[in-house]
């Protein structure tokens, strides 16, 4: 049977080939690619500074911590170093994504599975976020506001004030929607004990992030292998025990506290940044505005035939970017998908299911196409 | 270091900086060795890269990571038309071998399900190539006369534009 790639449940153009016996799964064979773009091959036409849109791109619930990783890739091959306060922006904009991304996750999730309104008050909080990036870099969703080398500008005083005030109500908000779904028993029939993966299973599939944690192993590069200012910052990973459905949806619910935690950090150091601190004088001398425009007329050089694997924890895990330098254009930009792996075995995990249980499966692994085709 | 002494036939180059980076030319058996070294890991990420100038011409590069000793290693080695499957030893190589085997043409011996994974049905080529055109070579669209799809060859109405800076600024 065809599940999608017009059904609502399949998060946008899946097109999974079902064999059923009864209403029991046999065998799913997910066909992606609907949405292919060939990223990888248009990165290799594209300086390097051209490029990085192409990220906000590829998952386009959580953008910056995309953008993020492309940044970290080309920082290491061009041997650049950022200043602190804007790793601390840096990071306080990735949290502000992992919000943006697990709202997502979670109040569509819930949709599937019948719950309309945690989606509706999930998505008030969200237009607040995308407010944020505006603020921030002008648009909405494909911010473009994290650049190698540092962030695009700045964030003043008053918007951070803005921020604090909105993590401050935000626990609140998420503890509506889990008065909603938590205890709910509908909730829990529809997600406990559906989609199970052993511990054995997650590694051997090679699973990331909340898919991950969910099956009780708790990694997170953050910790693991720290980038940015992480390691001096203060959070918890939050792990389930069972490798349900329902314990990737309290690891989810929790990360989003745990970044309001961090955004809150970030907050804290920011405000104690003196004002004009991280910016260079590139529009005070006439010098540094002439290197400012070559930078970004013919783009900036990477060392020939190095090569780089960067990878920073993405909200729904590990994505990666291999960089191969070519003067200004990267040789080869390869994107290590987090979707990507987890919906590869899709199989694995709904067999022996009921096709309603598919929705459930497919909404945990919180799947974005534009990240999986690329 | 050790590990060259260890697998002397299958490492041919250890690079160091930025990362850790094997030249090998039996990646899936040193895959398997490997597995109870980084125990318990797994395979990251699985890609080609293309170097039409060399005999071999695509580079496959393996991403490992381990757990308990927080290390990445990555291993690469340049392949002609075809290698030995690595999902046997990590499952998760599956679809990365599929999209390599659509977009480089490598064919992965023993592989349980080689098919076509991102590109239209019927797609025809090799695009991540070099010399493959970025435009492609068809366009699709649809046809009010026929009531369907129909596919014919690219039609630019400007012709694709890319600009190379051969600028001896900052070179």
């Amino acid at each position: 049977m065809n599940f999608g790639p017009q059904h609502p449940a399949a998060h946008g153009v899946l097109r999974l080939i079902l064999e059923l016996d009864g209403e029991v799964v046999v065998r799913a064979d997910p066909h992606v690619g609907l949405l292919h773009r060939g990223t990888e091959k248009l990165l290799e036409q594209k300086n390097l500074i051209q490029g990085l849109p192409y990220f906000d791109r590829l998952d386009y619930v959580s953008m910056m911590a995309y953008e993020h990783v492309y940044s970290l890739g080309v920082e290491s091959l061009a041997g650049l170093e950022v200043s602190r306060p804007d790793s601390y922006t840096r990071v306080l904009f990735l949290e502000l994504t992992r919000l943006l991304n697990h709202l997502m996750a979670v109040t569509t999730h819930a949709l599937d599975v019948g719950a309309l309104t945690p989606f509706l008050w999930g998505f008030e909080e969200r237009e607040k976020l995308m407010e944020f990036y505006e603020r921030a870099s002008g648009a909405r969703m494909h911010a473009a506001y994290i650049r190698p080398g540092g962030v695009t500008s700045p964030v003043g005083v008053h918007f951070l004030g803005d921020i604090e005030s909105f993590v401050r109500e935000f626990p609140a908000r998420l503890n509506e929607i889990e008065e909603m779904l938590t205890n709910n028993r509908i909730w829990r029939q529809r997600l406990v004990d559906v989609g199970v993966v052993t511990l054995d299973q997650a590694l051997r599939w090679g699973f990331s992030g909340p898919m991950l944690r969910g099956s009780s192993w708790g990694w997170d590069l953050r910790v693991g292998s720290p980038y940015e200012v992480y390691s001096e910052l203060n959070f918890s990973i939050p792990v389930g025990l069972q490798g349900d459905c329902f314990d990737r949806y309290l690891v989810r619910v929790e990360e989003m506290r745990q970044s309001c935690y961090l955004i809150q950090q970030c907050i804290d150091y920011l405000r104690g940044v003196p004002p004009g601190l991280s910016r260079g004088d590139s529009s005070v001398q006439m010098e540094n505005l002439i290197t400012h425009f070559k930078m970004f007329t013919s783009g900036y050089h990477l060392p020939r035939d190095l090569f780089v694997y960067a990878s920073a924890e993405a909200p729904k895990g590990e994505f990666g970017t291999y960089l191969v330098g070519d003067g200004h254009k990267p040789w080869r930009c390869r994107l290590r998908a987090p979707g990507f792996v987890h919906l590869s075995s899709l199989d694995g995990m709904v067999v022996d299911h009921m096709i309603a249980d598919v929705v459930t499966v497919i909404g945990t692994q919180d799947i974005v196409f534009g990240e999986i085709d690329r | 270091m050790e590990l060259t002494r260890l697998y002397p036939r299958w490492i041919h180059g250890v690079f160091l900086s930025p990362q850790v980076t094997l030249q090998v030319t039996h990646p899936v058996e040193l895959l398997g060795s490997f597995r109870g070294v980084l125990h318990p890991g797994y395979l990251v990420d699985l890609f080609g890269t293309d170097y039409p100038r060399q005999g071999r011409r695509t580079q496959l590069t393996w991403v490992l990571w381990g757990y308990t000793r927080s290390a990445r290693v990555i291993f690469q080695t340049s392949v002609g038309g075809s290698h030995p499957t690595g999902t046997l030893v990590y499952p998760v190589a599956n679809w990365f071998e599929r999209e390599i085997w659509e977009m480089f043409g490598v064919r992965f011996e023993g592989h349980p399900d080689l098919r076509r994974l991102l590109t239209d049905y019927g797609f025809v080529g090799r695009p991540l190539r070099k010399d493959f055109p970025v435009v492609g070579y068809l366009e699709v669209r649809f046809s009010e006369r026929a009531k369907r799809v129909v596919s014919r060859g690219v039609t630019l109405t400007q012709e694709f534009r890319v600009f190379d800076f051969q600028s001896p600024w900052q070179s």
